[in-house]
């Protein structure tokens, strides 16, 4: 699309304004559809990473109580958008979405098997 | 009298825009089979193709849907481009598993779509009537 100055001065001045609208209040609210990692699961594989769309999961490493080092994933809570692709790439089942558990959607496709 | 063959098949339907076209479809009265039943997703690309396996091999449906926004239009950017390169992996394993390739779908279904999705879901359950039941069921 072809803008002129002006057009794109508006344009700039409409994207400043929405992210004052954001930032001007002190909470902000957002959806609580998140993903969850499941601490024990995880191994810290990392294939999550690369197809978050939110850039939302980082690979971290921190020392257990018996000394050893765990790597894991951690997610940024404010970033993610809640879409799953985490959770599909998961060979482990570790990360899950809420509302959304591997359990509760194969749960959903039984209730389907039992209809008559 | 036998009684028909009716398929179970499951539809894993994106939020933002396939979900969006059953409902499409039933404002504007398109008929579509019971036989689809529908499970709403945040996107295509959160379907794990485990799922999709799980209810072939373990004999819960006889055919799976996974219905996503156009590519480009995903409203988390790319979501339904890793939905379509996870669709490989599913039709690979079906392979294995000696089931139809014809039993998995992956359909892109806009949300004014709602005569295609109605169109798909016919054609998924015509096909599926003729392939038969998934023989894991038994």
């Amino acid at each position: 699309m072809e803008m002129g100055v002006l057009d794109a001065i508006m344009d700039g001045e409409g994207a400043a304004s929405r992210v004052a609208g954001i930032i001007s209040k002190t909470e902000l609210i957002k959806s609580p559809i998140i993903s969850v990692v499941v601490d024990e699961k995880c191994d810290g594989c990392a294939y999550c990473i690369e197809p978050c769309p939110a850039h939302a999961v980082t690979l971290i490493e921190y020392m257990q109580h018996d000394g050893t080092k765990k790597k894991t994933v951690e997610i940024n809570d404010a970033l993610c958008l809640g879409c799953g692709n985490c959770m599909a790439t998961c060979p482990k089942d570790a990360v899950y979405v809420q509302n959304f558990k591997p359990e509760q959607i194969m749960e959903m496709v039984h209730s389907v098997s039992e209809e008559a | 009298m036998e009684k028909e063959f009716e398929p179970k098949i499951v539809a894993f339907c994106c939020n933002w825009c396939s979900y969006l076209a059953a409902d499409a479809a039933g404002m504007a009265r398109n008929q579509y089979p019971s036989n689809v039943h529908m499970i709403c997703c945040m996107c295509s690309g959160m379907v794990h193709p485990n799922f999709v396996m799980d209810a072939l091999t373990k004999g819960l449906a006889d055919g799976v849907m996974v219905c996503g926004c156009h590519p480009g239009d995903c409203h988390y950017q790319d979501g339904n481009k890793r939905a379509e390169s996870r669709s490989e992996a599913i039709f690979l394993m079906l392979d294995d598993f000696g089931l139809e390739q014809e039993r998995f779908r992956l359909e892109w279904i806009s949300a004014a779509e709602g005569q295609k999705f109605a169109g798909i879901a016919g054609e998924m359950t015509q096909t599926l009537k003729e392939l038969g039941p998934n023989f894991y069921k038994s």
